[in-house]
């Protein structure tokens, strides 16, 4: 600089913004009027602002560019023009205080190790030296939806009960669905305090915070609900900045994580909707189209159930928003008596719902098979009228299916109830169903004389799994065809003309059954006069098809070359088909 | 020829009932019957079950003709020794069925339930006697019963099997055997009935319970306290009276042994149970 008898002015001509590392730290020097906005200026006079590149943190310095006017102040005369010097920097710290994201690709699974989260501080040591370290605290904002699926209840796994000398968890079923371990390396995990008849218990452990300051901490989940969703929010205090909320490092957003990664915020995790290609889903949306039935969409579970699932037979389930679902249970069913520590054979075994020879067909609603406490006892009274038009109430009792609902719950989805017995129908009739699959008109209830059965397929030659196979599945066809009067007609009809019960018709046919799959006929299934779909028909020639056997005291089917055969393979065989009859809505 | 006239007669019968047949419905609910009723035909009931046509056909006669067709509903006493707490009321279905679904008992196929003209029905059937058959169905169908319904009383076996058991009484011979009676059942000792009729058996004991859990007869089975079972050839079975375990022994139905052992005739008489010779039945 030239010497102060002729001065020469010095001016910023410059800024400069140098990294620890003495680089260029990048960034771009502006103006800003509010602190906010902020706008980039040619003359460095005007510079009241500066950007760091996105990217950067660590140590910052900044220096002014400084220059002079080589021409003297007083005189006007040339002096030395120097070169441009650099002032000594500013000192000062860029720091960051990111969070990672949800994996994309993980969605909720009830009672597992769910995914890691990482908080921490860049740079780990400021402009002066000191350690950014401070106590880092993780809160957890969890969904409590009932139970871990729509079917189970959630056992708290910090609440042991003993009951006759075994542990027993006890069931929590607003519990947080998302919670941290309660013993994470590094950390104090802090639950909810509480006292049972036990005694005091933990749960609900939502806050993990680090025993020492640190710049960096990782927590993982414990996931205990299908349907489970909630936020993570991670919080530094203490640290030479003072505090802090973490910055998700994949949005650059101040603020929560949301587990599962779910950028359309339905609570559903986004990875699963793509997969289906539904994204994004209304959580209440209730769809499904295949197979189309009557054309007739949904299946009772909104798309948020179906992907928080079902146990089914202890298995925990999820089904897809597109395929209708329906659900059967069967108290006839095979089981080991821990009373008596014995196996006891069914009595309807579990094919005669299952078997494709059965109710589950091509076109067909998806069956699942649920054990019996998989589903909430229902009770419902409808009234009935005999054949002289007396009415009768009947207490029904069912089973609902998602029974655990909370959010995004359309409607209530009932298993069709097979029971074995005689009690309700009386000794007249081999089976009968009580209501369609849906609510509304009673409660889905079949009841299956099963002793009668096995005589009547035994009439027809037919075994004792073939005759259940298809009384059963002709029921449960019921379920879903309840909307189907095939005898308009007929006024008396038990279930007022609505349909869903044996009846004969007026021309010797039989009313709704005159439908040929295997709704009709599923007895007699191996023979039948030509013409007829009905064995039993009231044909003059029908005489010369029954015989009393005296050998055994029952009146039998005396087979002969003019009858064809006809074995309902398919629950929907011919024209009308009950493919395109079918549905599981009213 | 006498086959044909059956034939001739049940045809004509079913064809009119069968062409006149309206539209069915919800099985009508027959009156209750009293307590003096119901006892007349729970006895009626087990002796058509143990084949004593003659005695079911006399006692469900009295019970019409005093009471009409009434219906008894009852739990056989052997549910009481395998449920613990109260039985719900028989003629309660919404209850019989709740209690099934609520509970691990199945309640809906223990229970048993009659009324005279069913009975009649097939009793007649089982002695042959097909005018009388016809009369009784046609009772059935005054009661609202569905052509599927009344062709299932003809096509559906009996427990111990068609025809009346003809030899002469005094060649019929007493068995040394202890017996009870429950609900009208015979029911006998497992391992000295099995003895004296000549049918192997083992028991299998659970060594948790102590208790026996299986009783097998050849390639037979039964579960004391259920009434599902698989006789001497390995066929499922079902019988009226479940067996059940008491202070060590397995008391069972006289009924349903007999007929492994093929023996078809047999009573109480003074005491005794008395069997017919198994030559010269039919």
């Amino acid at each position: 600089m030239p010497w102060g008898i002729e001065e020469n002015p010095v001016i910023i001509v410059g800024w400069k913004a140098i990294d620890g590392n003495g680089n260029d730290a990048g960034g771009e020097f502006g103006y800003t009027p509010d602190g906010y906005s902020f706008y980039p200026v040619s003359n460095p006079e005007q510079v009241n602002c500066y950007r760091p590149s996105p990217d950067f943190v660590g140590i910052l310095k900044i220096a002014p560019v400084l220059d002079d006017i080589p021409i003297g102040m007083y005189s006007g005369l040339p002096t030395h023009d120097d070169d441009r010097t650099v002032g000594d920097p500013w000192k000062m710290t860029v720091w960051e205080f990111w969070i990672t994201p949800c994996p994309k690709n993980w969605r909720p699974v009830p009672n597992t190790t769910g995914p890691s989260f990482i908080a921490w501080v860049e740079p780990e040591t400021d402009h002066l030296g000191q350690p950014m370290r401070g106590t880092i605290t993780f809160n957890l904002i969890s969904s409590t939806e009932p139970g871990e699926c729509l079917n189970n209840h959630f056992a708290c796994p910090y609440d042991i009960d003993i009951i006759a000398g075994v542990e027993v968890k006890d069931f929590h079923d607003h519990d947080a669905d998302l919670q941290f371990p309660p013993e994470l390396e590094g950390m104090v995990v802090y639950g909810s305090q509480e006292e049972d008849e036990e005694g005091p218990y933990t749960h609900n452990f939502t806050v993990a915070v680090t025993q020492q300051p640190t710049t960096v901490a990782e927590v993982h989940i414990l996931c205990f609900d299908g349907g489970g969703y909630g936020f993570l929010l991670a919080h530094i205090d203490g640290f030479p900045p003072g505090s802090a909320t973490a910055r998700r490092i994949d949005t650059g957003v101040i603020g929560s994580v949301e587990i599962p990664y779910d950028a359309d915020g339905n609570f559903i995790a986004d990875v699963w909707e793509l997969n289906l290609g539904i994204y994004p889903a209304d959580p209440l949306g209730d769809f499904d189209n295949q197979p189309i039935g009557d054309g007739t969409f949904g299946d009772g579970l909104s798309v948020y159930e179906e992907y928080r699932g079902l146990r089914v037979r202890g298995t925990w389930t999820v089904f897809n928003p597109w395929l209708k679902d329906m659900f059967v249970m069967n108290f006839g069913a095979g089981y080991y008596d821990p009373v008596n520590d014995r196996w006891v054979e069914p009595e309807i075994p579990n094919e005669a719902m299952t078997s494709q020879d059965g109710f589950p067909d091509q076109g067909m609603p998806l069956l699942w098979l649920l054990n019996a406490n998989e589903g909430e006892t229902v009770q419902q009274t409808r009234q009935y009228q005999d054949d002289q038009g007396n009415v009768h109430n009947v207490l029904l009792t069912g089973k609902l299916v998602n029974y655990l609902y909370g959010y995004a719950h359309v409607q209530d989805v009932y298993a069709a109830v097979v029971v074995p017995g005689s009690q309700l129908l009386g000794q007249n009739s081999l089976a009968e169903t009580f209501g369609p699959i849906w609510d509304i008109d009673g409660l889905p209830v079949v009841e299956a004389n099963v002793e009668a059965i096995k005589s009547e397929a035994q009439t027809w030659g037919l075994n004792d799994w073939i005759g259940l196979t298809r009384v059963i599945g002709h029921e449960l066809g019921h379920t879903v065809l309840w909307h189907i009067d095939h005898n308009p007609n007929d006024t008396s009809q038990a279930f007022g003309g609505g349909g869903g019960h044996h009846v004969i018709g007026q021309n010797g046919r039989i009313g709704q059954h005159t439908i040929e799959c295997l709704m009709w006929p599923y007895f007699p299934a191996s023979v039948c006069p030509n013409g007829f779909a009905l064995c039993l028909q009231f044909d003059p020639q029908w005489q010369n098809h029954w015989i009393f056997d005296q050998g055994t005291g029952r009146w039998i089917p005396d087979l002969t070359a003019g009858w064809i055969i006809f074995t309902p393979a398919e629950f929907c065989d011919t024209n009308p088909d009950c493919q395109h009859l079918w549905r599981l809505k009213p | 020829m006498q086959r044909w006239a059956f034939v001739l007669v049940m045809v004509s019968f079913l064809l009119k009932i069968a062409m006149a047949s309206p539209p069915g419905g919800f099985p009508r609910q027959l009156p209750k019957a009293n307590e003096e009723a119901t006892e007349k035909l729970k006895a009626a009931y087990a002796a058509y079950v143990q084949g004593h046509y003659r005695k079911a056909i006399r006692l469900a006669l009295e019970v019409y003709w005093e009471h009409g067709d009434v219906e008894a509903k009852w739990f056989p006493s052997w549910v009481a020794k395998v449920v613990k707490g109260p039985i719900p009321d028989p003629y309660n279905q919404g209850e019989v069925l709740s209690r099934t679904i609520k509970g691990s008992f199945l309640f809906t196929t223990a229970i048993q339930s009659t009324f005279p003209s069913y009975l009649l029905a097939r009793s007649y059937l089982a002695c042959g006697e097909h005018k009388e058959v016809e009369k009784w169905l046609g009772n059935l169908r005054k009661l609202g019963w569905e052509y599927d319904g009344i062709v299932r009383v003809l096509t559906f076996p009996h427990p111990c099997g068609y025809g009346e058991v003809h030899s002469p009484k005094n060649t019929w011979h007493p068995l040394p055997l202890r017996f009870r009676e429950e609900d009208y059942f015979i029911l006998v000792p497992l391992d000295e009935a099995c003895k004296v009729l000549g049918i192997p058996f083992q028991l299998d004991i659970s060594p948790k319970t102590k208790r026996v859990r299986y009783v097998f007869l050849g390639k037979g089975k039964l579960l004391p306290g259920l009434t599902q079972a698989r006789n001497i050839k390995g066929e499922r079975e079902h019988l009226a009276y479940a067996p059940f375990e008491e202070d060590g022994k397995v008391w069972v139905p006289f009924y349903w042994l007999a007929k492994q052992a093929g023996i078809r005739g047999w009573e109480v008489r003074n005491g005794k149970i008395y069997v017919a010779p198994k030559q010269g039945t039919k």
